[in-house]
């Protein structure tokens, strides 16, 4: 509801999708951030320096699993594009709802209707349908979170993937041979780099799938934390390929006006193996994977196609890019 | 010395702390609004009983003589206070307290209707609301995925030959396309079909023939050939079947008439004026209902 944090433009420069639903301007109040704030409140950073501490002190901090939440206050699972209704009564849906203040606390301290995000789900591969089991899932770390699709995410790290583990059930190869998200890599075999088995399915009633990235993270020999973004697979290949280290963009089907896109682009499964090309044995590091869907109307552009309005703030996301984050794998020399 | 004693008693603050609070004490006692009725509490032995009891019902055994004593305490203390709270108006205008007494007067309208319907109310029930009891319908199937970006001008000819050999007896698991969509599921709703396969593809599969591989049928993923191993079509349930529910919900139904008319009569005896909104509702329209 309101806003990711995964990554801050500010932090992560060379991250073409970290400026995606941001809360970034003050607190609860909206009481201003301070120069140097922005560092302290984000995972990726909080991952990075996990690693840090860890050298430092022997123990990481912030081996976090991915989670995500609706924080509703109606008690209705409304968190889809197309079924947003609000976070309190005040903001079910309602033509000018859009541009309403949904929080003020001052001239300047205000947060307005239309930077309400309508997310996001978690996700937990547990044994089986209990509390116990669900609860044991979560200790292990073995979730994903989503901006609100119900996309099926696979991701297991080990030393020996090769393709053939891509198959209908990833997971047999992936709890065989390696280990699955959450979890720290197994010592490394001399002359072996980490592979990964990644996969993910596209919800049955939401758009195709852009692409899937590996984000690392890992100390340099100055003990500096530094990160990477890697493309793994993506859809369309036929179309589309990096040059210059970007991957062509996937395109983008939304006809804005009648809040629809069409799935002509993208693919509805993405399954790969990544193998580090840039692993160093000595280096602490993390690595999860980043799901993105093809642009599909916000929840914006439905509000104006139902209640006929127009919203005429440039400022005001009319599409956006629904993603899915897993937890990390950790490497630890 | 005295003097100093004094003068030192005079800057003490707990002595400054002791007369005020007496002094508070001494002006309630003088201009409380209201006494509590009576002085007196008695704990009467059926009020015994009745901590007992619901003792009991927690923890299955009765309390042991220390507990029963701090209970009783604890039963005193709520007394002397509710009366204080009572004598201070402490339950006027309390929107926690109206609403506990209107639920109180809602249930006392409840027994006043006889909650065991007649054979004959549940099967007229069971006619005018019969679609509540209706079990959804039923699938087991399998399914081969054909993606169709990965086939092109071939698709239609490639899917033709994969059904050709499914109905010849090749194994599924061999053809079509890889994908982590599930090759079967068994039992399944038409939402829980829907959660996996989508809306087009749930309705799809609603009248192929059972127990022969058929398609393709359409979903959101692509194309599929699928084999309906079994379908129980939705059913409306048998009278006998259902009985204990049609009771439920007839007891249900009913005790939301009953209130609703238990109000009404009420209403009846009352005039009721509606004044305009003060302050910031201006707009805001008031129907009298």
């Amino acid at each position: 509801m309101k806003g990711q944090s995964e990554s801050h433009p500010s932090l992560s420069a060379s991250d073409e999708f970290a400026n995606y639903e941001l809360w970034d301007r003050g607190n609860l109040t909206q009481t201003p951030k301070k120069t140097g704030m922005i560092q302290y409140e984000y995972l990726r950073e909080a991952l990075k320096n996990g690693l840090k501490v860890e050298q430092d002190l022997g123990v990481n901090p912030f081996k976090y699993g991915m989670a995500a939440g609706t924080d509703t206050h109606t008690g209705l699972v409304t968190a889809e594009e197309d079924n947003f209704f609000g976070k309190l009564v005040a903001g079910e849906p309602a033509a000018d709802r859009w541009k309403e203040d949904a929080l003020k606390f001052g001239p300047d301290r205000i947060v307005k209707g239309w930077e309400m995000t309508a997310a996001g789900y978690t996700a937990v591969w547990a044994t089986g349908n209990t509390r116990a089991e669900i609860w044991d899932a979560m200790k292990r770390r073995e979730t994903y979170a989503t901006s609100g699709p119900h996309m099926v995410v696979r991701f297991f790290g080990g030393y020996d993937f090769t393709t053939a583990d891509i198959s209908r059930a990833p997971a047999a190869a992936g709890y065989k041979k390696g280990v699955a998200m959450g979890s720290d890599l197994k010592p490394a075999p001399t002359g072996k780099a980490p592979t990964f088995l990644i996969a993910a399915l596209k919800d049955p009633k939401g758009g195709n799938l852009d692409r899937i990235q590996i984000i690392k993270g890992w100390l340099d020999k100055s003990g500096k934390p530094q990160e990477k973004i890697y493309d793994v697979v993506w859809g369309d290949p036929e179309r589309r390929r990096i040059s210059n280290g970007k991957l062509t963009p996937v395109g983008n089907t939304v006809d804005v006006a009648h809040a629809t896109w069409t799935n002509t682009i993208g693919d509805p499964e993405l399954i790969t193996v990544w193998r580090d090309p840039d692993f160093d044995t000595t280096a602490r590091a993390f690595y999860y994977a980043r799901v993105l869907e093809i642009p599909t109307p916000r929840w914006t552009a439905y509000d104006a196609a139902y209640f006929k309005i127009k919203i005429d703030d440039p400022k005001v996301p009319m599409t956006t890019q629904e993603r899915a984050w897993t937890s990390p794998i950790w490497y630890v020399p | 010395m005295v003097r100093a004693v004094i003068r030192s008693l005079i800057r003490e603050p707990l002595l400054h702390f002791a007369l005020l609070g007496g002094a508070i004490f001494a002006a309630y006692a003088a201009f409380a609004p209201v006494k509590p009725e009576s002085s007196r509490i008695v704990i009467t032995g059926s009020q015994i009983a009745s901590i007992d009891a619901q003792f009991h019902n927690t923890w299955q055994r009765s309390p042991t003589r220390e507990e029963l004593t701090a209970l009783i305490a604890n039963y005193v203390r709520e007394e002397v206070l509710y009366r204080e709270g009572i004598a201070l108006g402490l339950d006027q205008d309390d929107p926690v307290i109206r609403g506990r007494v209107k639920q109180k007067v809602e249930i006392l309208s409840e027994d006043i209707f006889d909650k065991q319907p007649t054979e004959a109310d549940l099967k007229k029930y069971f006619v005018s609301h019969g679609e509540l009891f209706e079990e959804p319908p039923v699938f087991t199937f399998e399914q081969v995925y054909f993606e169709p970006a990965r086939h092109g001008a071939g698709l239609s000819a490639e899917i033709a030959a994969a059904l050709a050999g499914l109905r010849a007896g090749k194994q599924a698991s061999a053809l079509g396309d890889s994908t982590m969509l599930p090759p079967q599921m068994e039992n399944a709703q038409p939402h829980d079909v829907a959660a996996v396969f989508g809306d087009e593809f749930t309705s799809g599969i609603r009248n192929l023939k059972v127990g022969q591989w058929e398609g393709s049928v359409r979903s959101s993923f692509g194309l599929h050939l699928v084999r309906v191993t079994k379908q129980h079509a939705a059913r409306a349930p048998l009278f006998a079947e259902v009985h204990d529910q049609l009771a439920r919900e007839w007891n249900r139904t009913r005790s939301v008439e009953v209130k609703n008319t238990f109000y009404r009569n009420l209403r009846k005896r009352y005039s009721v004026e509606i004044e305009r909104a003060e302050s910031r509702v201006e707009s805001t329209q008031v129907v009298a209902k």
